[in-house]
Parts: structure tokens; sequence; C-alpha cells
């Protein structure tokens, strides 16, 4: 009887989740990554849990719908020494003062102060190339770029990462920390994203490559373009199609101009629900990427699709693609690029083999398995 | 072409004893590689005294300086050799020769008996080595998603060749019979970065709470204290040690339902973890150095962190889900089709034929 009572005066708990970006700071523009649609997946699931959710980000202190009853509230921050943001993070901790739990949607927002329960999110090692040391100083600020980061990792009661090679960067860097990871890769919806009524493998000309990725260097996009060049031009009936947004109109109107020149080269972008159909039409998808990289939601849509994935071994990919047994894993270079599709242009069989494998293997990283261990994780540090 | 493979261990420091380590089959594996490519093929290790040695129609040269500095040792190869092999890379900063690869295992300093002071020495040794050679090959990405953070400008240099598993001679049993009590394998040395503590908590949960399970060590007796520690827990009923020469492992692998690698630290791409896979059993493996290379979580096996609660959720669900063993069995196979020795030998040969055959010396 007591706890019947308990049930109906029972208040929804309620979690505040802080980002840097979610919108842009003038609030006007969704900014639509992958690192966005995870944050919508986990709302869904929070939501579907009986949670009540918020969430904070950078902005002049304007409120506006994420989406049905979920709030995302503003505060005007400009400043992020050492690639944190202190000043986000207290102000988050001072003015979400009704929030039972945090989420902390990256890693360094948890710097310095964090809700007493909380957990936070890794997407992936993301200070890998050599120019991140610009944003932190150089020398001079490493060690205080790793020490609030080391204080950002100890903070939350657990750090969910989506790949192993962060966590397995953190034990060899701060083995006193790992207990505190788990590991739950980014997640595919398979009523979406798979091969059925696809272009038949290498079957069908044209044969068409596809890059999904946003248009910059860490993601290999200059090796794309040369490959692009080379291949089109040797192999007749071949399309490249690059398919992904820029971060400035101006390289979006230069890779549309560069496409014009060039036959069978094209670049566009569409909406992610326009994804799955144009993955049935290609037969291998691009994942070069050089640096900052996560368990690619792109390399997994691709490989749910039946797309024969060529991908670079950086970050999470590893997790994602065996070498030759569901795909291609090679340093991505222009060369290597060229010699890995030929390799697949000249073995059907093979190639087949691959995506075959690729769609299974996707299965083990369905949105539904996603969100049981998310389930899990909730269950243990949210009670 | 005349080549010397430096190996710290490949025999005993007394010369008298094969050493059998993932590391030295991994050596016997490349020697037997570039003797078929047509090199001549001398390898050099540590030792108590000067010695010689013909084992398996190699010469192996024993440096007995290895007694007053490890280094010393690699410097007389270096002096002795034109070409060398670096067969791991070295604790201490030390002179490669240009020209030459060097091979890394990967991360060993990922434990918490490593003091950050070590780690931070550790870790620039690696970037010297990096420097100094042409090519290091990792046995696993992780390695070189680690290197990638502190060097980012020197691992292009870094190659990866994941381990390989002979699959002709793990294979999985013709066909199971249903069995009234299910086995669960541990099939590693006895180490704590091996996680043999995390196995012994493990079975020491699970006895009270399930009838129809076994527990199976293959362990090795290089240091029998730790065998001797072990006796009372080898002594519970459903409780079984071996101890087993190579040739004997298929047969313990296709006895096991379960297999359970659980290493916390200084892990690669497992031989015991492919050859388990190659056998088709269910594994159970930490997400740990190159293990994650070689799993899936929910494909090929169940990745877990190296901690006895996530373990012991994994292997019980394990034990009621026959289906799951069954299809987590099929695909380990299947996957470890992939880790061919031959594939392995390819890439290999390549790398050897591109530095070693080219360059100066």
């Amino acid at each position: 009887m007591v706890s019947k009572i308990k049930e109906v005066i029972k208040i929804k708990k309620k979690i505040g989740i802080l980002t840097s970006n979610f919108f842009d700071p003038a609030g006007q523009r969704l900014i639509y990554g992958g690192a966005e649609r995870y944050g919508i997946e986990l709302t869904k699931l929070l939501l579907d849990l009986g949670y009540e959710v918020e969430w904070w980000q950078v902005g002049s202190g304007w409120i506006r719908d994420l989406m049905n009853n979920v709030k995302i509230k503003s505060i005007p921050v400009t400043e992020s020494p050492y690639e944190t943001m202190p000043t986000l993070n207290q102000a988050f901790l001072e003015r979400a003062v009704d929030i039972d739990y945090a989420i902390y949607f990256v890693t360094f927002l948890a710097y310095p102060q964090v809700k007493e329960k909380s957990i936070s999110i890794s997407h992936g090692i993301y200070w890998d190339y050599p120019s991140f040391d610009n944003l932190i100083d150089g020398d001079n600020g490493r060690q205080e770029w790793l020490r609030r980061l080391k204080i950002a990792l100890s903070g939350p009661d657990r750090v969910i990462s989506v790949d192993t090679s962060t966590i397995e960067w953190v034990r060899a860097t701060w083995p006193g920390l790992s207990h505190k990871f788990e590991y739950i890769p980014n997640f595919v919806d398979l009523a979406k994203f798979n091969p059925e009524g696809r272009k038949p493998i290498l079957e069908q000309k044209p044969i068409r490559v596809i890059f999904p990725r946003r248009i910059t260097t860490v993601r290999g996009i200059n090796e794309v373009v040369r490959t692009a060049e080379i291949m089109t031009k040797e192999v007749k009936n071949l399309e490249f199609h690059i398919v992904g947004r820029g971060h400035h109109d101006q390289v979006e109107k230069e890779l549309m101009k560069w496409a014009s020149e060039h036959e069978r080269i094209y670049y566009y972008w569409q909406p992610p629900e326009m994804m799955p159909e144009i993955y049935r039409e290609m037969d291998i998808a691009l994942i070069p990427t050089k640096a900052a990289e996560g368990t690619s939601l792109s390399c997994l849509e691709a490989m749910a699709s039946g797309c024969v994935v060529i991908s670079s071994y950086v970050g999470g990919l590893s997790d994602l693609v065996f070498n030759d047994y569901n795909g291609l894993l090679i340093k991505p270079t222009t060369q290597n690029l060229v010699q890995a599709i030929y390799s697949l242009l000249e073995d059907t069989d093979r190639a087949k083999r691959l995506s075959k494998n690729g769609v299974e293997v996707a299965r083990a990283f369905s949105l539904d398995c996603w969100r049981e261990s998310w389930k899990t994780v909730l269950q243990e540090v949210f009670n | 072409m005349k080549i010397g493979f430096f190996v710290p261990n490949l025999l005993s420091w007394s010369g008298d004893q094969i050493v059998i380590g993932g590391l030295e089959r991994y050596a016997w594996a490349l020697i037997e590689l570039m003797k078929d490519i047509g090199w001549e093929v001398e390898v050099h290790q540590n030792a108590n005294y000067d010695w010689q040695q013909e084992v398996n129609g190699v010469t192996i040269l024993g440096h007995g300086v290895a007694r007053f500095s490890l280094e010393a040792s690699v410097e007389q190869v270096n002096s002795l050799c034109d070409r060398v092999l670096y067969g791991s890379i070295l604790q201490k900063p030390m002179y490669y020769k240009e020209n030459s690869i060097v091979i890394s295992h990967g991360v060993w300093w990922d434990g918490k008996e490593v003091s950050s002071e070590q780690r931070a020495k550790i870790v620039k040794n690696c970037g010297d080595a990096l420097k100094q050679t042409s090519l290091m090959i990792s046995c696993d990405y992780n390695f070189l998603n680690v290197m990638r953070t502190v060097f980012p400008d020197l691992t292009d240099k870094i190659r990866v060749i994941p381990n390989f598993v002979d699959t002709e001679e793990f294979k999985p049993a013709p066909k199971k019979k249903s069995k009234q009590t299910l086995k669960i394998l541990y099939p590693r040395r006895l180490d704590y970065c091996r996680g043999t503590d995390l196995f012994i908590q493990l079975a020491n949960n699970l006895l009270g709470k399930e009838n129809k399970v076994e527990f199976l060590m293959a362990i090795d007796h290089n240091r029998p204290q730790y065998n001797q520690e072990l006796e009372p827990f080898l002594r519970q009923d459903r409780v079984k040690g071996f101890n087993l020469q190579f040739e004997e492992m298929q047969n313990i692998y296709r006895q096991a339902d379960i297999v359970v690698i659980p290493s916390r630290y200084s892990e690669g791409t497992s031989f015991s973890c492919l050859e388990a896979m190659a056998s088709g059993n269910a594994i159970i493996a930490t997400d740990v150095g190159g293990l994650t290379n070689l799993i899936i979580n929910g494909y090929n096996g169940i990745l877990v962190p190296p901690r006895v609660k996530a373990i012991e959720t994994a292997v019980n669900f394990l034990i009621h889900d026959s289906q799951s063993r069954q299809r987590l069995g099929k695909n380990a196979r299947k996957t470890a089709m992939a880790f061919t020795l031959d594939r392995w030998r390819k890439q290999w040969a390549g790398y050897l034929k591109a530095v070693y055959l080219s360059g100066d010396g």
C-alpha cells in the first residue's frame, strides 16, 4: 500500500545535460553531426525511461525547444582555456539547481567540478593531430591541459567511451582512472540502414564510390579528392559521390566548382533521413580519417547498408572493421585508397564477402543494443 | 642477404631451453619466413655467458655481456651485424641502426604498477625507436593510436600486422555432444597482468551458485611459487589445472565451451584469444590492448572491462544461453579466418623486403 502511494506521488527525476554547442551559439542553426545525433537518441532514451531532460550549452542566454518537452538553455561563455570550459561548467552547476543528475556530453566539460551523480561521454580521441598543440600552446600548455583533462575524467561516476582506443589511451596514461570507463560503441538504426533492395555490389554500372563525411582535412577529404580525380580518369563507369557539409560556405562552393569540372564526380549533401536511400545505390564507402575519430556513425551506416567499407585504422574505426573481413583497413593515403579500390574492382567475390560480413557485423551495433547498454549504466549510476 | 635478429630470450639465458611464450612464437614464425625468402638468419639474444647454438637449423648467439647490461647486449648485435631486425622495443634509450625494423607487441606500460615517471620514459623510448628505425611493426592498432597522441608526426612509420593463428591446427570439435557440465577455460600464463586472480575470483563466485560448470586452467610452470599458491584452489571439485605443451593446446580448446581472456593490461593481439577463436569457442575477453582488434562485442564474443562483476555477468549470460554460445563461437571461427598465418607472412614479407633490400648496408 505504502509503495503504491509512493508510486503515485513519484516525481520524475530530472537530468541536466551539458554540452558546448548543440545549436550554434546564436541559437539559430542546429549543428547536425554525429555527436548531435547521439544527443537526440540519448534524449529519446532518457524520456522513454521516465526522466525529465534539460540541455545546457553556450549562448547569449536564449532558451529554446530541442524537442517535445525538452528545453535547451544557454549560458554566455566565450573562453575555452586549455581546451576546457570552466566558466560554463560552474555556471551550469549554479544555475541548473533543480536537476537530480548530470550528463557531461563531452568529457572536458566535467572540469573542474561535477554534480554528485554524473556521467560523462567520450566521443573518441581528439588530440591526435599535430596542430592540436596550437590549441594548448604547445609543450608549455600540455601539462596544464593534461592536468585539467585528468580532473575532468576523475569527477564523474562513469565515463562512457564510444571506442576502446580512448580507454586504452587512458590506461596507458593514467591506469588508475581506467575503472571509470565503460565501452558503449556508437549505434546504427538497422530499421533504416540495411541492405534490402540495394544495388548488387559491383555488378551494375556505374560503380559508385561514396565519401559520406564532413568536408574536413582530418576526415581525409584531400586524399579523396585526389583519388577521385585519378580513378574517374582511369576507370570508365566509375562515379565518385562526396556527400557531406563543409564548415564554411566557401569550402562547399569550391568543391561544387571542382565537381563541375570533372565528369562523374559529384559533390552534394543531404539530410540524414535521405542517407539510407543513397547508401543502397553505392558500392564502396570511403572512411579515410586521419585523426580525431570514434566509432563513426557514417562507417556503421555504410556497413549496415552493405557498402564495402575502405577505412583507416584511426581511433575507433579498428573497433568496427577488421582488415579483409568486413572491410579494408588502410593507412589513409591517396595511393592506398587507389590500390584498395582497384583490389575490390578486380575481385568482386572478395568485395561481396566483405559487404556480407559488414552487414552481419553491423547488427552487433544496433540501436537496440546501444539503448540496453546505456540503460544498464543509468540504472547503476542514477539509483 | 644476411640478417641479425635480436630476440631477448628465444632460448633461456643459459642456452639450454627453448622458451615458450607469445613473443618467442612470433619470433620463430618470423625466422621461418625469412629463411623461406632465402635470407640467412642469425639470432642474437641475452645470455649468462657467450655461447652459440644451432636450433631448428638456425644459429643462435647468446651474449654474456647481458649480465652487465641489456643495452650492451644490443650494442654487441649492432657491432656484429650489418642489418638488424629488433624483436621488441627496448626498455631503455638505445641506438637502433638506420634502415631497420623494430617490432611492437602492444602497449605494455598500462598497468598501475608502472609509475608515471617510468611511463613517461617508456613512451619517450618508443618515440626514439620510431625516430631511428625505418618501420615499426605493431601487432595491434591501439598501440598505434596511443603513439599518435604523443608523436602524431612519427606514426606514419608504424604498420600494423595483427597476430596469426593456424586455422588448420586449431579447429572446432567435430560435433559437440550435449554435455552435462559446461567447461570454462583460462588458457594463459599465471600473471596478474593476464588477470589470473580475476578468473579465480570468478570461479570462486560461481562454484557455489552453478552446479553444472567446471573450471579449467591451462597454465605455465615458469614460476613454481605461483603454482604452489594456486594448489588449494586447484584441489577443489570441478576445478582442473593443466600444464600443456603447445601441441596439446588444441585439445583443451576443443573441450572448452567458454574461454575467458581476462587480461588487465600489457596485451596485444593475443595468440590465446586467436586460438580460442579458431577453435570456435564462445569467448569473453576484456577491452584491453589488442583484444578489441579481435573481438567485436556481441558478434564473435563478449568484451568486458577487466572487473570481476562484469566478467561474471557475461559468463552467467553464456552459461544459460546455448544459442548465443553457438552463434558467438561460429562467428569467432569465421573471424579467425581473417587472421591466418599465410596473411601474416605475406604482409611481413612485403615490409621485410622493402626495408632490408633497399637502403645502405
